[in-house]
């Protein structure tokens, strides 16, 4: 009763956590089709040229629409595992380090799904350089 | 609590009055742990086979029980709503809510 592979990123609890995760996805799947997990109905367009704000914790992330009508019509399948990801913006911190969990659950982790959650790893690491860097620019 | 299943399983935890869930393997072993699995989502949650990432045939029946705590949640942000048994799992009648066809298919 449950599928999927579950990765757990901790991210600076200050970072704009989907917006990293919609900006890194749309480079590797440029068509992609945005969801609210909340909103029950079909997604009609992809997401192309726009940035979605999510409006909840948890959003699903296909490839295409093609791949959002198959999620739709029969849920997982063997054809469909590796065109969508769930995200869910988590409430689990790490308050010492001033970190939050993000759970993204994707399918087989093996050749593009790999590389596109390495990219998103890396683009979490990147960001929290970056603001480490401005806010000890701030401090100096 | 709530267990979705298809008719063949459906059948098979009802053969006794008290209803059995038998643990099994998920698709990925070394990211979930043998066992029976279980969710506080209602049958009426919408997306309900996507966020379980399951084949949407496998919700076709459920079973919802009275919770007593003793199930153990994924240890990720799934594990606010998903739950498992790391053998089988007995509910007796008493803990029974109700159980059939969760949709017209």
């Amino acid at each position: 009763m449950i599928g999927g592979t579950d990765l757990v990123f901790w991210i600076r609890d200050d970072v704009p956590a989907a917006d990293v995760i919609l900006r890194t996805v749309r480079r590797k799947w440029p068509d992609y089709v945005f969801q609210d997990a909340d909103d029950p109905s079909m997604p009609s367009k992809s997401a192309r040229g726009w940035l979605p704000r999510p409006s909840g914790r948890e959003f699903f992330i296909y490839y295409d629409l093609a791949a959002a009508r198959s999620w739709h019509e029969d849920g997982a399948t063997s054809e469909n595992l590796n065109t969508m990801i769930y995200v869910v913006l988590g409430n689990r911190t790490r308050p010492a380090a001033n970190l939050r969990s993000i759970t993204i659950v994707c399918g087989e982790l093996s050749g593009e799904m790999r590389a596109l959650m390495d990219e998103i790893q890396m683009s979490i690491m990147d960001i929290t350089r970056s603001m480490r860097g401005l806010m000890e620019k701030d401090a100096a | 609590m709530n267990h979705f299943t298809n008719k063949k399983g459906f059948d098979a935890i009802r053969a006794t009055p008290s209803w059995r869930f038998r643990g099994s393997q998920p698709p990925d072993p070394r990211n979930h742990p043998f066992g029976a699995y279980f969710t506080t989502l209602s049958p009426e949650t919408p997306n309900l086979a996507i966020r379980l990432r399951i084949p949407r045939r496998k919700l076709e029946y459920h079973f919802s029980f009275v919770d007593q705590n003793d199930l153990s949640p994924l240890d990720n942000d799934r594990g606010e709503w998903i739950f498992y048994s790391p053998t089988d799992y007995d509910v007796v009648r008493a803990r029974q809510t109700a159980h059939g066809r969760t949709y017209e298919s």
